[in-house]
């Protein structure tokens, strides 16, 4: 293994890879309407059927009649729309925020499109008319009560306007069957259901005939550019349209039909939900017995095994998620969350690394774009030279892999209710999102519940203190509470109150999914679906969870340390002149000064102050862990914010830690607030271990920066592993790293044009720098560096 | 047993093996010019202005009973003489840009300090490095607190210019893992010039401790047109292969964040456009040390 790991390390990356990887770069990225034609085609066509018959057909009419492209030297092919990068319009989901922003497309400040005029017009003269009071956004926005709008912001309900995504299919199922095992299966069960779920089963055939001719469809088309295509990629067309007419007719066979067949899962799902975030999962696993077998039987070199996964590496950076310009905030720089996760424990809990665990490690050595989202799994028996070559890719900078911690991971799900052996099998979905293999419907972005505002309003008498507005209960401002303990009854009863109308919302929005959002493809790769003849959105997964995030820790920890230091205990400051200066955004900088210096904070192994960022999460769950979601299942927490800490700290006002009104929360999820942890990177990851990790089976997320000049010394990597190890040990579900100057971030907002392809780590995901929104970009400037000569 | 320290850095990467803690000691014989710790240099109570902290407001000026403290050119300055470490300018100073520089601190505290970064330490082969400052200034507390280190099991390391009685360096022996010793310049007048004392003690001590055995590391702090001269380092290069075959040296890029710290005291740094070394010709000074003979 150790020559191999060597000798995969040493493969050099390829002409073929490099000139696809440009391309892909340089691809200007447009918004098309062909889908939404399509789909509004086979809606008017089928009018008379049941929606999730409609969304059939709409997804077969796409596979059939989309048009495709092959580009020169691809190896790896499919995309769901012509153009690479496209911005696909999804009426089903949700087109109002298209009506208002569509303009703004090429110049808003995040994630920008062209569009052509032509499409415009279409979009505006066929479009809109016909989908108006027919998309899940538009019946969600009826069906949802203004009261419970009112509290979104603390409770902010997400997935309103696409379908749900972060879900990790069964690939490895896929792969055994194909398409054409699943129509088999999907028939014979039709044959013999009842009336109540033949429909189920039709709506299966339908899109899974839609996938067998897709494949055919790049099987037709690499023949006629064989024939018509230089003489030199000949035979790179024939054997695409050679693997693409085997996945259509029987399983993958080879590790290239296998890489093929996976990567047009992806494309399909993402071709019937336009949602975010459809995740591989453990590749490194189940494509090893297809890889092993190409080796051995000779059939082809560990090269080109390697440039397959290169290529396909870069097909993951061919389809992007067109959001609105509210959520292109929240998540910026265009993370589409195409998780894979290499190594980590097996079932039988010895340890999983292999080749392929490497080969991954070094596509992205080779590529080092955006996507995929590489994580890995670490745990206590990881082997030394596996770690290695972790932290010689982390030091390359583009943020990958992120560290999944198997020692926290599996208890937390286990605590969730997963089974030991589905917890085991982990994967990661998105960013950071927990999920198990091919069996469950996390719907893992239910929610954000901003708990820095709904302090805000407690210390405010339940009025915000931005607006002036009445948005939560009157139970008395700071002043009114005596105690410390006061305080704290006051911000439960709160808390439990937003969060109780957030939970109404939730059980609204998911009913709406099941009507409006069937989604058959998808239900086809999800374990027990296809048995119960149920829909993934109906409750048809073995799992389904709904993940709430919690949002932020370390504020709310810094607020209330300093509230109880500074007010309670010392009284340095009194209830009404901090209100005060909490009411007009700090206007005595001294005041400021002393909540942020004369108080500790998060992140600096201090165990009071961090026990009061614990102490919430632990409220905050056992409200939540007395409702059942609407497929049946549990609710999760996630510790996470991807991006939105941005946008959510532009709602809250001024807070006790030192925050002035709008600015950013803290970033990640457990991160510390940005510059305020001074004890160093181990001090850092103790205070973290004191948030319960085993609390949030939706994930949580840490960010932490480190200088290059770390691992300039011969032995830097082998200190980087001991950080490893040392998170490893003290249970953190998650980290990932920035490996990054300050001095080149600031240079990078500077000029722009010099730093094109300089990649960092925003939050669960990587994201070029310069396409950043400037708050963005100032906020990963402001995060702690640990390692430098200073 | 107590002693003065300055400061504790955690996840100190460039003291020594693995992960560490430094633990730097308050004090030191020698006054090298280019010295970035300046506020270790003296022994005894010293407070200083975290200037870029500092938000102007005055608190510390009308606290101040002894009136020790000015404003002058829109920065604090501390008048040393009159101040009578009151301390209660620290206390009300609201952003904390006042800071008292010395702590007097307990032995067993800092072993217990250390001990808490035992995961990070143990799984990185790192430990405790004492630094200053001169440690070998406080040689008792030095020594106690070795002992006490290794007593926990802690691996130690000592950061010293050997600017010291052999005595001193002999009692410590059999509680250092590893000595990272500084040789900065070989010229004896050199030396005198810059660092303010002669180095025929520091060389005479590097042959004991080879004699002794003792598992040794040189450091060459590169000082631009000081240190950094191709004659001096491979004057030490020849210096120490002749003492003894295979004992490594390292170079220190020079650290241009130390003229901030001199503000801070109220004081100039004697050099402020000095800069870091490139990569590119810090691998050619590297190579000089590298270099056999």
């Amino acid at each position: 293994m150790k020559e191999l790991i060597e000798q995969i390390k040493q493969i050099s990356v390829t002409e073929r890879i490099q000139r696809l990887r440009r391309q892909t770069l340089e691809e200007p990225r447009y918004l098309t309407v062909e889908q939404a034609r399509l789909i509004t085609r086979a809606y008017r066509e089928h009018e008379g059927e049941s929606i999730p018959l409609k969304r059939a057909y709409a997804l077969r009419a796409s596979m059939e009649q989309l048009e495709i492209r092959i580009d020169e030297g691809e190896l790896i092919v499919g995309n769901r729309s012509k153009e690479s990068c496209g911005g696909v319009v999804f009426p089903e989901g949700g087109i109002k925020w298209l009506e208002r922003e569509i303009d703004d497309l090429e110049t808003r400040p995040q994630d920008r499109f062209l569009v052509r005029p032509e499409d415009r017009a279409y979009f505006f003269e066929e479009l809109v008319p016909f989908w108006e009071g027919k998309t899940l956004e538009d019946n969600i926005g009826k069906a949802l009560p203004e009261e419970i709008k009112a509290c979104e912001v603390v409770g902010k309900l997400n997935q309103k306007d696409h379908a749900q995504g972060h879900i990790c299919p069964n690939v490895k199922e896929w792969l055994a069957k194909g398409p054409a095992g699943l129509l088999a299966e999907a028939r014979e069960k039709k044959g013999r259901a009842d009336k109540e779920h033949q429909e189920y089963y039709f709506a299966t055939e339908l899109v899974l005939e839609g996938a067998v001719h897709f494949m055919l469809r790049y099987a037709e088309l690499a023949k006629e550019l064989a024939e018509k295509g230089p003489k030199t990629e000949q035979e790179n067309y024939l054997a695409i349209a050679q693997v693409c007419t085997h996945l259509a007719e029987r399983p993958a066979e080879t590790f290239r039909e296998a890489v093929q067949s996976m990567w047009f899962l992806i494309v399909l799902l993402q071709m019937e939900s336009n949602a975010s975030s459809f995740s591989p999962g453990r590749a490194d696993q189940y494509l090893y017995p297809y890889f092993r077998r190409d080796l051995d039987e000779g059939r082809a070199t560990l090269e080109e095994l390697q440039e397959l996964l290169d290529a396909v590496f870069i097909k993951f950076n061919q389809i992007v998620y067109m959001r609105n310009t509210d959520g292109a905030a929240f998540f910026a720089g265009f993370p589409i969350g195409f998780n894979i996760a290499v190594g980590g424990k097996r079932a039988d809990g010895s340890d999983g690394v292999n080749e392929l665990s490497h080969m991954f490690l070094h596509a992205e050595e080779h590529v080092q774009m955006r996507q995929p989202n590489l994580s890995a799994r670490v745990h206590k028996g990881s082997p030394d030279s596996y770690l290695k070559h972790v932290s010689e890719v982390i030091s390359l900078g583009t943020g990958m892999p992120q560290l999944f911690n198997d020692e926290a991971v599996v208890p937390a799900l286990e605590k969730a209710g997963y089974s030991h052996e589905d917890a085991l099998n982990y994967a990661i979905v998105g960013c950071v999102e927990l999920s198990t293999h091919g069996n469950a419907l996390g719907f893992s972005d239910a929610a954000m519940f901003n708990m820095v505002k709904a302090l805000e309003l407690t210390l405010n008498d339940g009025v915000c203190m931005q607006s002036g507005r009445q948005l939560g209960l009157r139970l008395g401002t700071l002043e009114d509470f005596g105690t410390f303990q006061e305080l704290e009854d006051a911000y439960q009863k709160q808390m439990y109150y937003f969060m109780e109308q957030m939970e109404k919302g939730l059980l609204i929005i998911e009913e709406m999914h099941k009507k409006y959002m069937p989604s058959a493809m998808l239900s086809s790769v999800v374990d027990s679906c296809m048995e119960k003849g149920m829909d993934v959105t109906a409750g048809g997964a073995v799992y389904n969870k709904s993940g709430i995030q919690l949002i932020q820790v370390a504020n709310v920890a810094d607020s209330m340390a300093a509230l109880k230091e500074l007010i309670y205990d010392k009284k340095e400051l009194t209830a009404g002149e901090l209100l005060k200066q909490l009411r007009e955004n700090y206007p005595d900088e001294r005041i400021r000064q002393m909540v942020l210096t004369h108080a500790p904070k998060y992140g600096n192994d201090v165990d009071w102050v961090d026990e009061l960022g614990e102490k919430w999460v632990e409220r905050f769950k056992e409200r939540l862990d007395t409702w059942t979601n609407y497929r049946g299942g549990n609710y999760t927490i996630g510790l996470y914010t991807v991006s939105a800490h941005v946008p959510m700290g532009l709602k809250v006002a001024a807070t006790p830690d030192g925050r002035r009104s709008g600015e950013p929360l803290a970033d990640g999820g457990l991160s510390a607030v940005y510059g305020r942890d001074r004890k160093g990177p181990t001090a850092l990851l103790r205070s973290v271990s004191r948030i319960d990790s085993s609390n949030a089976a939706n994930g949580t997320l840490l960010n932490m920066k480190f200088a290059p000049q770390l691992f300039e010394d011969a032995d830097g990597v082998e200190k980087f592993c001991g950080i490893i190890r040392g998170f490893v040990e003290l249970k953190i579900n998650h980290v990932q790293f920035n490996v990054v100057n300050k001095q080149d971030l600031i240079a990078a907002k500077k000029n722009p044009e010099n730093y094109r392809h300089l990649l960092v780590r925003v939050a669960g995901y990587t994201a070029n720098y310069v396409d950043l929104a400037e708050k963005l970009q100032d906020e990963i400037i402001a995060r702690t560096e640990y390692g430098g000569n200073a | 047993m107590t002693g003065e320290i300055f400061d504790i850095k955690h996840f100190a990467v460039h003291d020594g093996p693995g992960i560490r803690t430094t633990i730097f000691l308050k004090g030191c014989p020698l006054r090298c010019v280019w010295c970035h710790n300046p506020e270790g240099m003296k022994p005894g109570r010293d407070l200083w202005v975290k200037q870029e902290a500092c938000i102007h407001c005055g608190t510390c000026i009308q606290t101040c009973r002894e009136q020790a403290l000015r404003m002058v050119e829109g920065e604090i300055a501390i008048d040393r003489g009159r101040c009578s470490f009151c301390d209660a300018c620290v206390e009300k100073c609201p952003s904390r840009a006042m800071k008292r520089i010395d702590r007097q601190v307990e032995t067993r505290d800092l072993v217990k300090l250390v001990t808490r970064e035992e995961i990070f330490t143990r799984l990185s082969g790192g430990g405790v490095t004492i630094s200053g400052g001169e440690p070998l200034y406080q040689p008792e507390f030095t020594l106690e607190l070795l002992k006490e280190m290794k007593a926990a099991w802690i691996p130690t390391c000592i950061e010293t210019s050997m600017f010291a009685p052999w005595e001193v360096l002999e009692s410590i022996l059999p509680y250092v893992d590893q000595f990272l010793v500084d040789i900065k310049l070989l010229d004896e007048e050199q030396h005198k010039k810059y660092t303010g004392v002669s180095n025929r003690q520091i060389l005479s001590n590097f042959r004991g401790l080879v004699e002794a055995g003792a598992p040794l590391l040189v450091r060459i702090p590169l000082i631009p047109g000081i240190t950094a001269t191709e004659e001096n380092l491979r004057g030490i290069r020849s210096f120490v292969s002749g003492t003894a075959p295979g004992i490594p040296i390292e170079v220190l890029n020079f650290n241009s964040f130390a003229g901030t710290k001199y503000r801070f005291l109220g004081d100039t740094y004697f050099d402020e456009e000095l800069r870091a070394f490139p990569a590119e010709k810090l691998s050619e000074l590297r190579k000089i040390v590298e270099e056999e003979g």
